[in-house]
């Protein structure tokens, strides 16, 4: 049972009020190199990278990118960069267009980077902006 | 001297604070990535302290968490309603199962202060809550309140059609109702926080002595950079103490002789007199405390001590 009982309480809205802007955005050679080896790794149908920003990390937004397959709602932006299939929600399109993705390999741990025009701010291990 | 401080528990409405029901099974993976204490492994009748930081690691909000199994209740700090919600809003991705409700018009929150209010706590709720935890009686729920404290104090919280119960409830126990005065004479002399006053956006929570709702080994959250240097160097620009004052002192930044100093409230007190909360140096605390500054009606003679007064 809710605490709220029968008054229900006010829904708040979520992520609802974000600008929607079409996303344009790059791969760098390196990147486009090691995303295509991951997706023909990966087993699957109409598998797209799809790039998201999560709250948190130190500087407010953290970035997230996982393969899967082509999300069937109307809420994306279906891309295809270099013919790599890229998938960005219209809540991520402000934040993240504009963006270079790179892969970086150093035997310090490399992995795949992303220059953000949009960022005012990074933290230290790269994974956060804001 | 101001007013008189009733004698007996007091009961006071904390309508300005707001709260929140946030669910979904992301609720509490959200407030983990953007607050600063660990919330991940809190459980059904937990309840714990977090702060709403931004990336400069500033105080937006200072939210009391309650678990209740497959709700979050939060409660915020006075006035900071709209800037909690507004970055909730902002901070749900398109992958998060979160959905809030403003319950501001559906839940009321009561602090209980003062002596015997135990007692009372136990007729509503059965027994006495462990530190940490809610209980839920037929009309309440509570628990200790989101402030450091001592023992004579408790929050809570009902439905708005369990209202006349609950007060009268209250009442048959000889739980007064406290003015706005008299809660000011009580928050200030104990060190309790307030959203505008010392929650403000400037501050960073450790200068607030909010250490225990601060963690430092969960991971990255918003903020966590700062609240980090800030914690291994060991220094703090100025924390927060209580002043005893001669005269009402003027609100707000000024400088005098043991540095800048920000008085965030000051109330008169029935027993103590003209006090305050302030923002100092650390090393004004570590000489004797004692210093002037500017007051509403001339100089005043401050002596600065730590929270709570005695």
């Amino acid at each position: 049972m809710s605490i709220l009982g029968d008054g229900g309480g006010i829904s708040l809205p979520m992520g609802d009020n974000v600008q929607v802007v079409e996303v344009i955005l790059t791969i760098t050679d390196a990147a486009a190199e090691r995303l295509r080896a991951v997706l023909a790794e990966e087993a699957g149908e109409d598998l797209v990278l799809i790039i998201t920003t999560l709250s948190g990390g130190c500087s407010g937004h953290l970035y997230d990118m996982q393969v899967a397959e082509r999300p069937d709602d109307s809420g994306f932006q279906h891309l295809d960069v270099d013919g790599i299939g890229v998938s960005v929600h219209n809540r991520d399109s402000e934040r993240l267009n504009g963006i270079q993705v790179d892969y970086v390999d150093t035997l310090m741990g490399g992995g795949f980077k992303i220059e953000n025009p949009n960022a005012d701010r990074g933290c230290g291990c790269g994974k956060s902006f804001g | 001297m101001g007013d008189s401080r009733p004698t007996g528990p007091l009961w006071f409405e904390r309508a300005s604070c707001s709260r929140t029901v946030l669910s979904g099974a992301d609720a509490v993976d959200l407030l983990q990535r953007i607050t600063t204490n660990d919330l991940e492994e809190m459980s059904a009748t937990d309840v714990r302290n977090t702060c709403l930081i931004d990336a400069n690691g500033r105080m937006l909000d200072l939210l009391s968490v309650w678990h209740l199994g497959t709700e979050l209740l939060l409660m915020g700090s006075e006035n900071q309603g709209e800037v909690l919600r507004a970055h909730l809003a902002d901070a749900v991705s398109w992958k998060d199962d979160v959905q809030a409700a403003d319950a501001d018009g559906v839940l009321t929150l009561l602090t209980l202060v003062g002596e015997g209010v135990d007692d009372v706590v136990c007729h509503l709720v059965g027994e006495l809550p462990e530190s940490g935890r809610w209980l839920m009686g037929e009309t309440c729920w509570c628990a200790r309140p989101v402030h450091k404290g001592e023992a004579d104090c408790w929050d809570i919280v009902f439905q708005a059609g369990n209202r006349q119960e609950v007060l009268s409830l209250l009442s048959t126990h000889g739980v007064s109702r406290a003015d706005e005065h008299t809660w000011q004479q009580e928050r200030v002399s104990r060190g309790w926080l307030e959203g505008g006053r010392e929650v403000d956006g400037t501050v960073i929570p450790l200068e607030l002595d909010l250490w225990d709702s601060v963690s430092f080994d969960k991971g990255c959250f918003t903020g966590q950079e700062i609240l980090a240097r800030m914690e291994s160097r060991g220094k703090l620009a100025r924390t927060l103490v209580g002043l005893s004052c001669s005269a009402e002192p003027t609100l707000g930044r000024q400088h005098t002789e043991a540095g800048s100093v920000v008085v965030t409230s000051s109330v008169e007190h029935s027993r103590l007199g003209w006090i305050a909360l302030a923002l100092v140096r650390p090393s004004t605390m570590e000489d004797d405390g004692k210093f002037s500054m500017q007051g509403d009606a001339g100089e005043v003679e401050v002596e600065a001590c730590i929270l709570p007064f005695r």
